[in-house]
């Protein structure tokens, strides 16, 4: 009977015997370099661009394959996971990535987005509740003002001081229409820019 | 970090590790076009993480591997199917040897993903038990009980015969 020294000793050789011939394509740093743009571009074209039929049409939104009336409706997602919606009409030169986790009616209650209409309400994470409404294809109005949301650039903003509601506007790709996103006034930068994923 | 920006440390990293890393990927999966793959998304990965990678990229990319094979693995509701293309033994091998090593690679590879993982790491690229267990996150004592399941699995997966005939090929 083999020690398992003597086993070992063998495994090395067969597996030395094996790869001996094993070396990787010419290019590999190219193909990773390749993968990792086209990844990019994949990833841009799937991510989330609110679909404006049915948004506009059902009165809601549809995350992969669910579909949520409205804000207030929308109780208890129960998974953690990031869903991406495609874009129904076109894509947009941003687009958003809405993670659906745990969305209660009560994460409204300290929020002053509005809810009706295309709102969601989105958690960030654990009781980091967030309430967006998300408008396609609108006009940039003429007193919004740029903005730059940590390091994402050609954005503009309104902030209306009534409802203390604040609107993004991005750019379609059409490159004359513009998404709105409003959320309320004092929502972190850095919570919106995760929703942009500029599109090339 | 953008990955047009990693420049020459990279490519030197992957110059240096990737046919070692492509030889593990290929001892863990079986196949050669999808240690390619895995290797490349290895190395995409480790790119995408190089700030966290650079100070032992290939000990990053070497676990970012072996979490891939596990996971492609588990996805898998298959054994490979390219188990008999994996050896090509020498022709300065006496039969006895040419036998045992020509189903000891078949036979890793029939081992759990984690077992498999375990030899090819401690024999092959020739790691100590930490360094195996932090490659493959799970604690040294794991690793030990690991290579000895996976040990006594070879065994009966290659049969009495086998290990008698290399016995035999040894007294001569």
């Amino acid at each position: 009977m083999l020690t398992d020294q003597d086993l070992t000793r063998e495994l090395t050789l067969a597996f030395e015997e094996a790869t001996r011939a094993i070396t990787p394509a010419p290019g590999l740093s190219a193909a990773v370099y390749r993968r990792h743009r086209s990844a990019r571009r994949r990833a841009t074209a799937l991510r989330l661009a609110l679909p404006v039929a049915a948004a506009a049409g059902a009165g809601g939104v549809l995350i992969a394959g669910q579909h949520h009336a409205s804000a207030p409706d929308a109780q208890h997602a129960t998974t953690h996971t990031k869903r991406t919606v495609q874009p129904a009409v076109t894509a947009v030169n941003y687009v958003l990535t809405v993670p659906r986790h745990a969305t209660s009616f009560k994460c409204l209650s300290d929020q002053n987005a509005p809810t009706s209409g295309d709102a969601w309400v989105v958690t960030l994470g654990r009781r980091d509740c967030l309430a967006i409404v998300v408008r396609m294809h609108v006009a940039l109005p003429s007193h919004a003002q740029p903005v730059n949301l940590a390091g994402v650039p050609g954005l503009y903003q309104t902030v209306g001081t009534p409802h203390g509601v604040r609107t993004i506007y991005s750019r379609n790709p059409d490159g004359h229409s513009w998404s709105a996103l409003s959320v309320a006034a004092g929502t972190p930068d850095a919570k919106l820019a995760d929703f942009y994923s500029p599109s090339h | 970090m953008r990955l047009d920006d990693l420049g020459r440390e990279f490519d030197e990293f992957v110059r240096s590790a990737s046919t070692r890393l492509l030889r593990v990927a290929y001892l863990l999966t079986g196949d050669y076009g999808h240690a390619e793959d895995l290797l490349q998304t290895a190395l995409l990965r480790t790119a995408r993480r190089w700030h966290k990678a650079r100070a032992q990229p290939e000990a990053y990319a070497r676990r970012v591997l072996t979490n891939l094979a596990k996971d492609r693995w588990r996805d898998r509701s298959r054994r490979p199917v390219e188990v008999g293309r994996l050896l090509e033994p020498g022709h300065d091998s006496s039969s006895g040897q040419v036998l045992l090593r020509h189903t000891l690679l078949p036979a890793v590879l029939q081992l759990p993903i984690r077992q498999r993982a375990v030899l090819v790491l401690r024999y092959f690229e020739d790691l100590s038990v930490d360094e195996t267990a932090a490659a493959l996150g799970c604690s040294a004592g794991t690793v030990k009980s690991q290579t000895h399941h996976a040990l006594a699995r070879l065994r009966d997966l290659l049969g009495e015969d086998t290990l008698h005939t290399e016995e035999a090929d040894h007294a001569h």
